[in-house]
């Protein structure tokens, strides 16, 4: 087929399409991802009692939480980046959630030297370890077939990225459900950020390789 | 792109054909004449049609456009590498583009001179004069191994070269 030809039909093919705004569309999946999981976790057990005194009164913790809030926006506006083909946003999202996301880690192994709260076992979930997973891998789920309605160019990123941003949500709301230790923070909510981080990219690798 | 986007079909068509020019003489400064830039340029187009709900019309269309056409370029190269492998063991040398042509393309050759020696010489007894790994094999007095490890090595230096040269770009 000449280019002439394969642009009339084209052309006979075209449909009117709504624009992708990824700020917003990043944005309300922000919002609806939160809420999600804030209602399930509700729905397993309440918040730790407290946390909201403990936010107001330990300037550490509410850094801790603030900046686990800001990673997460951060890593589900890279991966809505990532679906759309513009390099230069892409890079600056993507190099801002890594670095945020970095130092978030490392107010958590900071807190092996000097912890933001005295370790306490109040507000214990047992089961918080699955059900970060249970949050989270769902969520990578839907997140994937959201971008696949996109234009992604590396389906690996981009799946990497919707996988931290949904592993990242449960993280930083555990922070507040449930009990504060640094052991437990890492193994049992941050950890689980790693699994849907792989899940993340094996769908992505699979599910968003582009057709053509 | 914002009237394409709404449906508006004379828009699109004058769109598609201007872009279509740009893509090509893109094309053509970076690789000369060869034979690809029309399938890449149609691929392009392609891409377009189907990632222009993607193009948010608060940016910049130049940034969105190119790195589609950087990326089916890259595409479209990978996909000819695996063809390049299944020729070399299938054909013979009758049939393969005149080296002169080969060597009129200015950013080819561009790219060859930052290769070393060796890479340099590899690519243009393979890939532009076609000669199969075993004659390759006998006039370097390597093995077949050899000669197709160094292919290897030298396609995987250009790539770098190649990809490089697109970033500074964009």
């Amino acid at each position: 087929m000449k280019t002439n030809e394969r642009i009339s039909s084209l052309v006979d093919e075209l449909e009117p399409v709504r624009p992708v705004n990824t700020a917003r569309t990043a944005a309300l999946s922000w919002i609806f991802a939160l809420g999600a999981t804030a209602v399930c976790m509700l729905l397993v057990a309440p918040f730790r009692t407290g946390f909201v005194e403990q936010l107001l009164s330990t300037p550490r913790f509410a850094l801790e939480t603030v900046v686990g809030l800001v990673v997460g926006i951060l890593f589900v506006r890279a991966a809505f980046e990532l679906a759309v083909p513009d390099r230069r946003s892409q890079r600056l999202y993507v190099t801002l959630a890594a670095v945020l996301g970095a130092f978030w880690l490392a107010l958590f192994a900071f807190a092996f030297i000097e912890p933001a709260l005295p370790p306490s076992m109040a507000g214990k979930r047992h089961e918080c370890y699955y059900e970060a997973m249970a949050i989270s891998l769902p969520m990578t789920v839907i997140a994937i077939f959201m971008l696949r309605r996109m234009y992604v160019l590396n389906g690996l990123r981009t799946g990497l990225f919707a996988g931290i941003a949904a592993g990242v949500l449960p993280a930083f709301l555990m922070q507040l459900a449930c009990m504060h230790e640094p052991w437990h923070t890492i193994t049992h909510h941050v950890a689980p950020i790693g699994v849907s981080a792989v899940a993340g990219a094996v769908l992505g690798a699979w599910l968003l390789r582009r057709r053509q | 792109m914002r009237a394409a986007q709404s449906g508006d079909k004379a828009s699109y068509d004058r769109l598609l054909r201007e872009l279509a020019t740009v893509i090509e003489r893109y094309l053509r400064n970076r690789f000369g004449p060869a034979e690809f830039i029309d399938d890449v340029t149609q691929d392009c187009l392609l891409s377009i049609h189907t990632g222009r709900h993607t193009y948010d019309p608060d940016r910049p269309f130049r940034a969105w456009l190119f790195t589609i056409v950087r990326h089916r370029t890259i595409d479209y190269l990978r996909r000819q590498r695996g063809s390049w492998s299944t020729a070399d063991r299938e054909t013979d040398i009758d049939g393969i583009a005149a080296p002169e042509s080969l060597c009129a393309v200015s950013e080819a050759a561009t790219l060859l001179r930052q290769l070393n020696p060796q890479q340099r010489e590899i690519i243009v007894l393979m890939k532009y004069l076609g000669f199969s790994a075993e004659e390759t094999s006998e006039r370097l007095g390597i093995s077949v191994t050899g000669a197709r490890v160094r292919l290897h090595r030298a396609l995987a230096a250009t790539r770098r070269l190649l990809k490089a040269d697109w970033q500074d770009d964009s």
